[in-house]
């Protein structure tokens, strides 16, 4: 590619490299750790964004998850730890030098700039000549459906728009990763759900690799190929929604992804993967023993259930796992009820089909069970 | 572009709604409109009061004018003193305008999206030449610029004034700056500028507004200024104020209301080209489907 002659007398122009490979290579994030002449914002984490993957970093606000994304992006200067791309550090690089496309929740799309010189911008920096760089701004305005805004200017544009404009913009410049901190929160819930699944199809079409901040957890699970949950600066879980669904390693992860049932133990007994609880009633059932705490500190146990993985059993029917309870409420949602059970002086929640839980009517005694590859012991932080 | 007949026919029955008859106002909004009206006299008036002694047939000032002559005007213009005054004080502002908006802009530049102890006394210190008292500011400049031989130049006076006009250009370009998004300049780098092109791309444009209504204030601080100018007056540094004060003391004539009406006017038509601007940009800006 021919650049710009270079004027010997004006201070270097910091030229950003051409990536070739953009997307093509994996982003290693090692035990990186922040602090502000203080606590530590982000305390060890460690992952790896894999080439093509829509990773996502889930978690409340305060949780370090910007911190980290913009450590990524090489505006915040980590503590410790290291950023690699193919095994080659990153941390001293500024962000100019980066290559990765970052979109803010702000849009912040230059406001002089027309719609196309907005996209051309990163190509301008990198002195692409004009002809080529027209070609590839209109190409990707046309990939994310906005040939016909390209003379506009960003206000004369929605908000919905106004954001694709600013994803045309960090992926024109064909980037190791998407980094995107939060940049559906400025938008109302329906034009949200639909940008949803035009950010995911257009990451599918272009296949570059996704670094995504949010702490919608209905938002990380529509989206991403991988969840890596964060709460207090570390790294909780890591791994697909499913995973992180049916198996999550603390509490915190079962409530941070859909809802759950908590029910304490007093005790857990055997080894092995499927191990015996105790109940507060003496009564006993069987769970999964899936994630171990590292430390060998004594820990409250609990097992988790999803409500839609709980039956109401009939009078001799049998099952895996069985307690008692009473209901307390019946309510319908339309395509299932919602029971709220009494058991151990704490309310379960039960989801299901109308006609299983006819029996559940406010006020009776009923025995629920479940199966017990659907229960998770989970230990208390 | 024209206005329909049914457009403004339209726009009448919003503003007047037939129930009400021919008057708009409620009996509250009469009532305040008429304790405004002598407000905007007292005002006006007295800026005002100078315009028609400007067109006096006769060779004093008088008030009310006997008739109405563009005499004043005319002698005005081919008086070389005048002419010579109203050229210092352009020149003058002009250096002011420049100095003040370079230093000006710097030091908003420096301050903007920085925290550090002692900032708002820094912030204080630029403001000073607004609130220091402009006779000992003017005595102050007139002793330093003697050392430097600058007395009684329009260099000097254009010096002593960006002092005075700088804070201003300083407060309205660091308005322009507090309302920038710093995810701009974030986005800026992370696309591939280097801190050359973030100022270019981002910062300028930023404080573009800024600038230009800082360089309007400063251009009318130093246009407008009599006490420092007065100090530092000679044969080949005479501004316009400075020449009205002298002149008035020694005649009346009318060629002094003759500049002041020319001043009312420039003042009013810059005014008036800066409103019709910001309502453009305003309508723009809300216009919804632009025309190419």
């Amino acid at each position: 590619m021919k650049r710009a002659p270079a004027l010997s007398f004006l201070p270097r122009r910091d030229t950003p490299p051409l990536s070739a490979t953009g997307g093509r290579r994996d982003v290693e994030i090692i035990s990186l750790a922040k602090s502000y002449s203080g606590p530590l914002v982000v305390r060890d984490v460690t992952f790896t964004l894999q080439h093509g993957e829509f990773l996502t970093l889930l978690g409340p606000s305060g949780s370090g998850k910007s911190t980290t994304l913009l450590m990524v992006a090489g505006f915040e200067r980590p503590s410790r730890g290291d950023i690699r791309i193919a095994g080659r550090s990153i941390v001293d690089e500024p962000p100019q030098r980066r290559n990765f496309g970052v979109v803010f929740q702000s849009y912040a799309l230059f406001p002089h700039m027309t719609v196309t010189e907005n996209v051309e911008f990163p190509l301008r920096m990198r002195g692409v000549p004009p002809r080529e760089r027209r070609a590839r701004a209109a190409d990707m305005l046309d990939k994310v459906g906005l040939s016909l805004f390209a003379r506009r200017k960003p206000r004369e544009l929605s908000g919905g728009q106004q954001q694709r404009v600013a994803l045309a913009r960090a992926l024109v410049f064909d980037p190791e990763a998407l980094l995107l901190d939060e940049p559906l929160g400025a938008l109302d819930k329906r034009l949200r759900e639909s940008m949803q699944i035009e950010i995911k199809s257009i990451q599918r079409r272009i296949g570059v690799s996704v670094l995504y901040v949010t702490h919608d957890q209905e938002e990380a699970m529509v989206m991403s190929d991988r969840i890596a949950v964060m709460r207090d600066g570390r790294l909780l879980q890591i791994g697909t929604p499913s995973d992180l669904y049916r198996r999550p390693a603390t509490p915190f992860v079962a409530t941070a992804l859909g809802e759950t049932n908590l029910v304490p133990c007093l005790g857990v007994e055997g080894s092995g993967p499927g191990r015996r609880v105790v109940f507060p009633d003496g009564s006993r059932g069987w769970a999964q023993h899936v994630h171990v705490p590292e430390d060998g500190a004594e820990r409250r146990a609990m097992i988790s259930v999803r409500p839609e993985r709980l039956r109401c059993l009939g009078p001799d029917e049998e099952a895996e796992n069985a307690i008692e309870g009473v209901v307390k409420d019946q309510t319908f949602v339309g395509s299932y009820v919602r029971c709220t059970i009494e058991v151990f002086g704490q309310h379960i929640i039960m989801k299901g089909a109308e006609d299983g839980l006819a029996a559940a009517r406010p006020g009776q005694r009923v025995r629920i069970g479940w199966r017990t590859d659907d229960a998770q012991i989970l230990y208390e932080e | 572009m024209g206005v329909s007949e049914d457009a403004l026919a339209a726009a009448g029955r919003r503003w007047l709604p037939a129930a009400r008859g021919r008057w708009p106002f409620s009996l509250g909004g009469t009532l305040l409109f008429a304790a405004c009206v002598p407000i905007f006299l007292y005002l006006l008036l007295p800026t005002l009061v100078v315009v028609p002694m400007a067109f006096t047939p006769k060779p004093l000032l008088e008030f009310p004018p006997s008739g109405v002559s563009l005499r004043p005007f005319r002698d005005l213009f081919h008086d070389g003193a005048w002419i010579s005054a109203g050229v210092v004080s352009l020149k003058a502002a002009s250096l002011a305008v420049v100095i003040a908006s370079v230093v000006g802009t710097m030091a908003a530049l420096a301050l903007h999206a920085v925290r550090f102890p002692g900032q708002g006394l820094l912030q204080s210190i630029i403001l000073v030449p607004i609130v220091a008292p402009l006779i000992v500011l003017a005595l102050a400049d007139y002793e330093f610029l003697l050392k430097f031989h600058l007395t009684g130049t329009w260099t000097g006076i254009g010096l002593s004034h960006s002092v005075l006009a700088a804070p201003y250009v300083f407060i309205t370009v660091q308005a322009s700056l507090a309302g920038l998004d710093p995810a701009l300049v974030r986005s800026a780098r992370s696309l591939g500028a280097g801190s050359l092109s973030v100022f270019r791309h981002v910062y300028i444009p930023a404080l573009r507004p800024g600038l230009a209504a800082g360089a309007l204030l400063a251009f009318i601080a130093s246009f407008d200024e009599t006490v420092i100018a007065l100090f530092q007056q000679g044969p080949q540094a005479t501004t316009l104020p400075v020449k009205m004060f002298t002149d008035i003391q020694y005649e009346l004539s009318p060629k002094i209301a003759a500049v002041a009406a020319l001043l009312v006017g420039v003042a009013t038509l810059v005014f008036l080209v800066q409103t019709a601007a910001l309502v453009g940009r305003r309508s723009r800006a809300h216009g919804g489907w632009p025309t190419r």
